[in-house]
């Protein structure tokens, strides 16, 4: 902990971290992007996507201190693409994903909800 | 409990529970019962004649009596019971369960919902919150995934309102601190047992463990309160005390070494085999969507099910609207129960939870989604209420309005159909629209009464037998009524209503059905006990309207119709004793009747298993011999030739599928050498096996022919030369020689390596010659494929000699063929393998001539004379024979013929291969407006094996050979009978090559064999075929081997005198008995039956404890007289009174209940099974002291211990009661 915390605070870790903070919403767009480009654009189920978009966005999440607000809007998004999805094209690969980036939203908005 | 106070906000709910508890009351019309399904549901019918049937015994109600602990139901079937009494119509009693389960359903959830949202109430906001909880509790009440279930209610259905019952008293508990929520709590579980029971684990395990961390985590983080231990503690205790009575003999029957629970928990192989297989063909069908949605998983559902979406999004809104620590703690425990629901969440959630399989007991989860769908939806419902009241507080007054009735809407309008009461009113399973829900016959509860009245212990054979022992009754409405037999379940009469239930004895019965051999029918059923036969022969209840299920099997070798069934039961010993309508009852005559309990004059020895019994069981006189028969495995009484049948088995995986694995590296690249080196490692492994190994061999031998495939146009060319087929691997570190891969050459050579392996190891192995010939057959197969894949392959190729590389693949296929030497079969020849014996031995030879079928019997060569030619029995004797310590070989002629001498080759010249115009003869030849050609086959029969064989030329192009048949035998009126293919193959020749295939049709007409070019943008094709014939594969007839002389033991029964006092209970009385004999019980064998004489005390040190146990047992309850009123005269005579059978009773409690406890068990080391199945006991007259006249109770030990534990359960209910009380009077 203490090593992290040493990285953290070190110049170069604080550059990131103000620059984060500073661009919020253009990289909450960005990784919202990502999470929309796996839903509708990537045929495969892989796990090395999901967790890895899913782990870059905690760490952008925690280290700009992004409210869990922002997460249940993104989970508003995803809610609204597995409708769509579920309408036009049933249980389609496209959907399940939807669902799947909700569930794992959810959590994670939760327990930052609780954090809060 | 807080008084509610009485308000418009309280009375809305409590209207909308009582429209929905009046609701099912419209479902049924008078008289109608929604039964059947596994459940049956019977218990709302005649919940009295239900629970002594099934509940009050560890006994199975139906089949040889294999042990059944079903003790749950017993407090549920006496509510149902007073309830029954005081309504009468078992239509009122069953609409009053739906509308309990809906009405306490939505009530419950409602006032769980209501105590969550934990806000200071003022008029406003206290109708917000009613609104959001009754549309939570709606949620509930008419989710869609819930409504699905409402088909078949199981008797465990009763959790949809249990759950939130029993939610809501906790929650007040942890709120209020107050015992007596726990008390109730207890009550309930008690009455409602089944739902507590280890029938309801996968739901109880589902529900209460989370439901109990929720609420503990809950009381501590938000409500800030403590938690008393020891009242939990205590809480636990007088549940497990509560509910004893089935719990104990539950937890004993699962821990106990060998038993069915025990296997399909603890061992690895009902992990795999029932849990983790079924949960992995299942997983990949559930979607997260769906249970999102609220919907149920696998089912069509129409568009609006998209606008569920409403609720989710509800939830999400008022995260964002708000932060409450109690909608946190819900939602996360709904996203858990989400996963478990779902398991689809990621490849990393599903592993995970393959991974539980491995906890003991998890297996009960392998039907996951529907298991944990209850415990779902509850979450759901509770979450959205709480959210739902939070977006509500925060939108004015219109937006509410509209949000409340967009709801309302969805979920009303989706339920519909299930208010209407459709849901219920299902078409049977692949009947001919028969509808579930019944009326009863009232001539058909006359036959109940009439079968229940039977004085005899003696079981009931139900006609028409189906596949899983279910029933059919058709009701006086046009529905009928689908479910485990009623006769066993209402009437108390053990009873056979499937083949599954005929045991250990279901294949020599089958065998014996399909050959009509009556007599070795009827006398299994002697020793089956089966003394009556119960037929319905109702047109309703079998043929069209039933054309599928439950008689799917039993069609192709019972009688298909009700007429043949009349005459089945005439051609068997019974005459008839009862007809009413379509109901009719027979007898067995006395002469073929051996009684329940019985003693051998004769014990047959038999070293063989039950489906060989046939030659025991021939003889008309079998019963007269008073027999019994004990397989004893050690000696060599008895041989039974092995068939060898080779094609039949071939047959049902006809034709043998030819895998080609995908071919990933390229011969001569960087990574194929040490792709080599792992096959031959891996090969290695296999060594143990070695039909894996040969599997392994053929699998490497496919892999050479994919990367033919792949690379044909990259391998360099092809060098002849004189040992072209020879290669060897270059090791690692001979990087030079890595590029020899790269060619034809090598290829052909490794490929001709490993099939010689092949063929080696099955040549070379100590494997009888059955197995041998299997295995050549399927390396046969796979040379076949090979031969016309590499021919396609060198075609397509562009390599610049093919003739030389055609000419190379010919020379080693050629050689290849000759090696493996392909079965020479002649149908009309039958083999057997007679195994060796220890030391020579004389044996008569019996074989089963039936319809004269056999012509000739030789052993190694040598013909057999028959003994005596003028006997007319179907076993002929024919000479001795000598066996000894080497195997011989048997051959049997028959007489059959081609079936299709007279038919001609046709012309097929449009897509209707019925079509023809022209006959043809021997080659042929076809152009591209024509289909190829077609043969009929004609006399054929379903589910029997037929050998085609002929011999080809395809002139190097790919033919296309197909056999059709139609289904004439399941009778599905649904489907229009067509020609669809039983099997297609591709075949391609140069030579003449032979082709035989072993096809069984699926039904009557015509069969065709057709043979169409498989490209017809050829201009010219041509085909020769020679030597078409079919031959009926005739079924090996019976042969037996019998020791001379015959041993048979004898004995010298005693007289016995018996009476059932119920189904774990008998009374004998055992008289004249001056020497050894064996008592036989014709119960499943379990060694918890035991022989006691209640007129001698117990040695051991614990018997004097269940002595005085017993003793004050009949003290306390020995005045309660709680019995099935039947009539107490009569008796029954067998063997001119020797053995006499007293009329039946079924008398659960009574002053003798307790006569056997702390009382000394006899013969407990001498207790084995017998007749197959049976229990018998070896008694001399030592055991009782030199007596020769004494009173015996067979008594099943399971039982003894319900009773002990149903003292502990009532002694638990009392002190529960005690408590509840005084914490009320303390409360006033």
């Amino acid at each position: 902990m203490k090593k992290i915390k040493k990285i953290l605070n070190s110049r170069y870790s604080k550059k990131i971290i103000n620059f984060l903070r500073n661009n919020k919403k253009i990289l909450h767009v960005i990784i919202g992007a990502a999470v929309f480009t796996d839903i509708f654009f990537y045929e495969k189920n892989s796990d090395f996507v999901v967790f890895g978009i899913l782990f870059t966005y905690i760490f952008f999440v925690l280290v700009s201190r992004i409210e869990s607000k922002s997460i249940f809007i993104l989970c508003i998004l995803l809610l609204l693409a597995m409708f769509f999805g579920y309408l036009i094209t049933g249980t389609s690969v496209m959907t399940e994903k939807a669902a799947v980036w909700f569930v794992l939203l959810m959590g994670f908005g939760v327990i930052r909800q609780w954090k809060e | 409990m807080e008084r509610m106070k009485i308000s418009r906000n309280t009375l809305l709910p409590v209207f909308i529970s009582i429209i929905l508890f009046i609701i099912p009351f419209f479902w049924l019309k008078p008289g109608e019962l929604d039964l059947g399904g596994d459940s049956s549901r019977l218990y709302f019918y005649d919940p009295v004649g239900y629970i002594f049937s099934s509940t009050l015994y560890g006994v199975a109600a139906s089949g040889i009596g294999t042990e059944n602990i079903y003790y749950l139901g017993i407090p549920f079937m006496l509510l149902l019971i007073a309830l029954k009494y005081l309504l009468v119509s078992p239509t009122v009693l069953s609409s009053a369960f739906h509308g309990l389960n809906l009405s306490f359903a939505f009530f419950f959830v409602y006032l769980v919902i209501r105590e969550l949202i934990n806000e200071k109430r003022n008029n406003k906001t206290e109708a917000i919150i009613s609104v959001s909880a009754i549309i939570g509790a709606l949620f509930y009440a008419f989710s869609p995934a819930l409504i699905d279930g409402w088909t078949y209610v199981l008797i465990t259905r009763s959790q949809i309102f249990l759950n939130p019952l029993i939610f809501y008293l906790l929650l007040r508990y942890f709120k209020t601190s107050n015992f007596k929520y726990i008390l109730v709590v207890l009550v309930v579980t008690f009455i409602f047992s089944p739902n507590f029971s280890i029938v309801a684990a996968p739901a109880l395990f589902a529900f209460y463990p989370l439901s109990l961390l929720f609420l503990v985590i809950y009381a501590k983080l938000v409500l800030k309160k403590g938690i008393v231990i020891k009242e939990l503690f205590l809480g636990v205790v007088l549940f497990f005390g509560l509910h004893a009575f089935h719990l104990i003999p539950q937890i004993n029957n699962l821990i106990s070494q060998g038993s069915i629970a025990n296997a399909t928990i603890f061992s690895e192989s009902g992990k795999f085999e029932r849990g983790l297989s079924y949960f992995s063909a299942i997983a990949p069908n559930i979607k997260a969507s769906t249970n999102l949605l609220g919907f149920p998983q696998m089912v069509e559902v129409s568009n609006i099910t998209s606008f569920f979406v409403l609720f989710p999004l509800v939830v999400v809104l008022a995260f964002i609207l708000v932060r409450k620590k109690t909608l946190l703690l819900t939602c996360f425990f709904f996203l858990i129960v989400l996963f478990f629901a779902t398991a689809n969440v990621t490849n990393l959630g599903v592993l995970f939870y393959k991974s539980l399989f491995n906890i003991p007991g998890f297996v009960m989860f392998r039907n996951f989604y529907g298991q944990w769908q209850f415990v779902y939806i509850f979450f759901f419902c509770i979450l959205f209420g709480q959210a739902l009241y939070i977006v509500l507080k925060k939108k004015g007054k219109k937006a509410r309005v509209i949000l409340v009735a967009v709801l309302t809407f969805i979920l009303v309008f989706n339920a519909f159909p299930f208010i209407k009461g459709d849901i219920l009113r299902a078409t049977l399973w692949q009947s001919n629209n028969v509808k579930s829900i019944i009326e009863m016959d009232t001539n058909y509860e006359k036959v109940l009464r009439f079968i229940r009245q039977l004085p005899s212990d003696g079981k009931i054979l139900t006609l028409p037998l189906s596949d899983p022992a279910y029933q059919v009754i058709a009701g006086e409405n046009g529905g009928a009524y689908m479910g485990p037999s009623t006769i066993a379940y209402l009437a108390g009469k053990k009873d056979f209503s499937g083949i599954e239930e005929f045991g250990p004895f279901r294949e020599i019965l089958l065998k014996s059905f399909e050959k009509k051999d009556y007599q070795t029918i009827q006398n299994i059923f002697s020793l089956l006990s089966i003394k009556y036969i119960f037929h319905n022969s109702d047109p309703r209840i079998y043929e069209k309207a039933f054309p599928a299920f439950p008689y799917i099997f039993v069609y192709g070798i019972l009688p298909n119709n009700q007429e043949l069934y009349k005459d089945f039961i005439e051609k068997l010993n019974y005459k008839k004793i009862y007809n009413d309508k379509h109901f009719s009852i027979y007898e067995v005559n006395d002469r073929a009747y051996l009684p329940h309990i019985y003693s051998p004059a004769s014990v047959i020895p038999i070293n063989l298993e039950i489906e060989n019994w046939g030659y025991s069981l021939k003889e008309k006189d079998f019963v007269d011999g008073r027999p019994a028969i004990e397989i004893n495995q050690s000696s060599n009484v008895y041989i039974k030739p092995i068939e060898k049948d080779v094609f039949r088995s071939v047959a049902k995986d006809f034709p043998i599928s030819v895998y080609y694995p995908f071919a990933r590296w390229k011969p001569g690249s960087f990574f194929y050498p040490f792709i080599v080196k792992r096959e031959n490692y891996q090969l290695k492994s296999f060594e143990n096996s070695r039909d894996a190994y040969i599997d392994r061999l053929l699998f490497l031998a496919s892999k050479r022919i994919s990367e033919l495939e792949r690379w044909r146009n990259d391998l360099s060319a092809f060098k002849p030369s004189e040992e072209f087929f020879t290669f060897d691997d270059p090791e690692i570190w001979e990087i030079n020689r890595w590029g020899e891969y790269n060619s034809w050459n090598s290829s052909i050579a490794r490929y001709y390596a490993k099939m010689t392996t092949a063929i080696e190891t099955v040549d070379n192995s100590n494997q009888n010659e059955i197995w041998k010939d299997l295995q050549r057959i399927k390396i046969s197969q796979n040379l076949r494929s090979h031969q016309i894949k590499t021919n396609i392959i060198i075609n397509n190729s562009e390599a610049q000699n093919k003739s030389v590389i055609y000419d190379a693949f010919d020379f080693i296929f050629e050689r290849l063929n000759e090696r493996v030497a392909p079965l020479e079969y002649d149908p009309t020849r039958l083999e057997y393998l007679i195994p060796k014996v220890t030391e020579d031995t004389l044996y008569n030879f019996y074989v089963r001539n039936i319809q004269g079928e056999v012509t000739e019997v030789e052993i190694n060569g040598r013909e057999l004379n028959v003994f005596d030619p003028s006997s007319e029995d179907d076993w002929v004797r024919y000479e001795n024979v000598e066996l000894g310590e080497h195997e011989d070989r048997l051959d049997i002629q028959n007489n059959y013929r081609d079936l299709i001498t007279d038919q001609k080759w046709r012309k097929v010249n449009s897509a209707n291969i019925l079509s023809e115009f022209e006959e043809l003869e021997g080659e042929f030849i076809t152009d591209t407006k024509q289909l190829g050609a077609v043969k009929h086959i004609p006399g054929l029969e379903p589910t029997i094996n037929y050998l085609i064989s002929f011999e080809y030329k395809t002139y190097g192009t790919d033919f296309e050979m197909s056999f059709y048949s139609k289904d004439t035998v399941t009778k599905n009126p649904q489907v229009k009978a067509k020609y669809t293919a039983d099997f297609r193959e591709t075949k391609n020749s140069r030579d003449w090559t032979s082709f035989a295939a072993v096809v069984q049709t699926r039904g009557t007409e015509d069969a065709l064999f057709n043979i169409n070019p498989a490209d017809n943008t050829t201009d010219l094709q041509k085909i020769g075929v020679r030597n078409f014939s079919v031959y009926r594969l005739p079924s090996h007839p019976d042969v037996y081997l019998i020791q001379e002389p015959e041993e048979i033991k004898t004995e010298t029964p005693p007289k016995i005198a018996f009476q059932r006092i119920n189904p774990t209970k008998y009374k004998v009385r055992i008289s004249e008995a001056y020497s050894p004999f064996t008592l036989i019980l014709k119960e499943a064998f379990n060694s918890r039956w035991k022989l006691v004489d209640p007129s001698q005390d117990a040695e051991s040190g614990q018997k004097p404890f269940y002595r005085t146990l017993g003793s004050l047992s009949s003290l306390f309850f020995g005045n309660l007289n709680i019995k099935r009123e039947l009539p107490e005269e009569g008796t029954l005579e067998y063997f001119e009174g020797d053995i006499v059978e007293n009329r039946s009773q079924n008398i659960f409690l009574n002053e003798k209940t307790f006569e056997t406890w702390g009382k000394k068990e006899i013969a407990e080391d001498r207790h084995f099974t017998i007749n197959g199945y049976a229990n018998g006991w070896k008694l001399t007259p030592d055991d009782l002291n030199g007596q020769n006249e004494y009173r015996l109770i067979l008594e099943l030990d399971t039982q003894r211990q319900f009773y002990m534990a149903l003292m502990i359960s009532l002694f638990t209910l009392m002190l529960c009661s005690i408590f509840l009380g005084w914490s009320l009077l303390k409360h006033r």
